[in-house]
């Protein structure tokens, strides 16, 4: 897997039922979630949004995750864009987070256009070993 | 006169669709917007009167892990990208998007550069690298003179 070269994931653009204020596109970033024993990791790919324009958000089991870029484009003057393989936009996704989250505990991290989002697992949810004692 | 027209011979025709069909296999299902090379990073690249301005997606890197070089017209991108989590012992992907691995990636342009002057900075999982056109390549305005 790490041997192969690294492809661009084609900018997965959402399709929203509601009109978009802003004229800018909005993507679904790609993300990996890890399981680990004591929680879940989240990671998303949210390039040219800074920390301040992250919107995290739970609403019962819906987590949302959303991102804002600044656009520089838009306001670049003496020049022309002359090769174009990425698209500025905002970045939009949803989750369902399992009844076994410790909902209180989510945590979240920017940091170099990553989003990481810590899920701890509930105390319930933890792996328990059960000891068997044997009765006399 | 006789103008010799040939009865179109329909076995043929069925390789003829055979021969589309292999024509059009060779294009993605889905074009992408723009032009695209599918090689990481995505570039985008502006071009100003006496430098360009090559602006690449690359999430989660350090700066240190990329590695820029300018040779002549050529500009060449290389580093790799790890997962970004540890992935020891007992660990399971629910969803694995994110693309991890070697790259590399070079771009030409028409027209030399100055490699002395290249400048890059790395913000918010963005790489900006200004490139100064060469002396050569700048364009220069020549005055007409009366007379």
């Amino acid at each position: 897997m790490t041997e192969k070269e690294l492809q661009v994931v084609d900018g997965n653009e959402l399709t929203a039922s509601s009109q978009n204020v802003r004229n800018l596109p909005v993507f679904v970033p790609p993300v990996d979630i890890c399981e680990y024993e004591n929680e879940v990791v989240l990671l998303a790919d949210m390039p040219g949004v800074p920390m301040e324009n992250v919107e995290i958000d739970l609403q019962g089991d819906q987590l949302t995750i959303k991102g804002r870029v600044n656009p520089e484009y838009e306001n670049l003057d003496h020049g022309r864009v002359i090769w174009r393989e990425w698209q500025e936009g905002g970045y939009y996704r949803q989750f369902t987070v399992s009844s076994h989250i410790d909902r209180e505990k989510i945590e979240a991290k920017m940091k170099d256009g990553v989003l990481k989002v810590v899920l701890p697992k509930a105390q319930s949810a933890k792996p328990r070993k059960i000891e068997i004692k044997y009765l006399n | 006169m006789l103008a010799a027209v040939r009865f179109p011979d329909f076995t043929n025709v069925t390789n003829l669709f055979d021969e589309i069909d292999r024509l059009f296999a060779r294009f993605p299902a889905k074009m992408p917007a723009g032009v695209d090379s599918g090689a990481f990073p995505a570039f985008n690249v502006v071009e100003q009167q006496d430098k360009v301005l090559v602006n690449a997606e690359l999430p989660g890197l350090k700066p240190e892990e990329i590695q820029i070089s300018v040779h002549g017209n050529m500009l060449t991108l290389s580093g790799e990208r790890k997962p970004g989590h540890n992935g020891d012992g007992k660990m399971s992907y629910h969803r694995r998007e994110r693309g991890t691995g070697k790259f590399s990636k070079s771009f030409t342009f028409p027209f030399e550069l100055n490699p002395e002057g290249v400048e890059a900075r790395y913000v918010n999982g963005l790489l900006k690298i200004v490139l100064p056109k060469a002396e050569s390549a700048k364009t220069r305005k020549i005055a007409v003179l009366n007379g």
